[in-house]
């Protein structure tokens, strides 16, 4: 699953660790997010979403396989 | 469960190993007096270990809260959920291969030994896992 977590982050010109505070995660887990290592789970997207002000859809592109 | 609460619940842990470490030495109930000062003084050295890590955790905001962070993070739980049952499978595997390996070597009652440790272990796992996985 795809994500622009790094793109809405760059636009609120936050760090990772700012975002890793802010929804209760460590910085490891928000590289592996922004680096698609990692897919969050339903709950963690829907804090992040909800951070940026956005909708879950509008921040993780999910592709059918 | 909240971390504050966990955290209490491994102090009241902490202090049980060291109770059951001091009781284990004065006694010499477990095994005769060498071992059980032995086993005594394990229970003793970790119990007072994770005092002190308790102590250093709760006395530092910042660190208590990358603390929490860190054990609730889901990556890392997925991290280490993983992992032990990697371990469990090398465990597993490990100890099949040593039954193997020494019933070759002619011993026999060593392999004996690890055989039915490792088919009471799994019995056990199994059951556990069994009786778990129900409840969620």
């Amino acid at each position: 699953m795809n994500n622009k977590i790094k793109e809405y982050r760059n636009a609120m010109k936050l760090t990772q660790d700012d975002l890793a505070r802010a929804v209760d995660v460590t910085r490891q887990t928000i590289i592996s997010l922004e680096s698609g290592r990692y897919d969050a789970s339903l709950k963690l997207a829907y804090r992040i979403a909800k951070y940026f002000k956005a909708a879950i859809e509008d921040v993780f592109l999910f592709e059918e396989e | 469960m909240d971390y504050a609460k966990k955290l209490k619940i491994r102090l009241y842990v902490a202090f049980a190993m060291i109770g059951i470490g001091i009781a284990l030495i004065l006694t010499g109930i477990f095994g005769g007096p060498e071992m059980a000062s032995s086993f005594g003084t394990v229970f003793m050295v970790v119990g007072i270990a994770r005092i002190v890590q308790h102590r250093r955790i709760t006395k530092d905001p910042e660190r208590l809260r990358r603390r929490e962070i860190a054990e609730q993070d889901e990556r890392n739980i997925m991290l280490w959920t993983k992992a032990r049952s990697l371990a469990l499978s090398v465990y597993t595997i490990g100890a099949g291969l040593a039954v193997i390996v020494l019933y070759l070597m002619n011993m026999g009652e060593a392999a004996n030994i690890v055989a039915w440790c490792l088919m009471g272990f799994m019995v056990i796992y199994w059951v556990c896992y069994f009786i778990i996985s129900r409840k969620f």
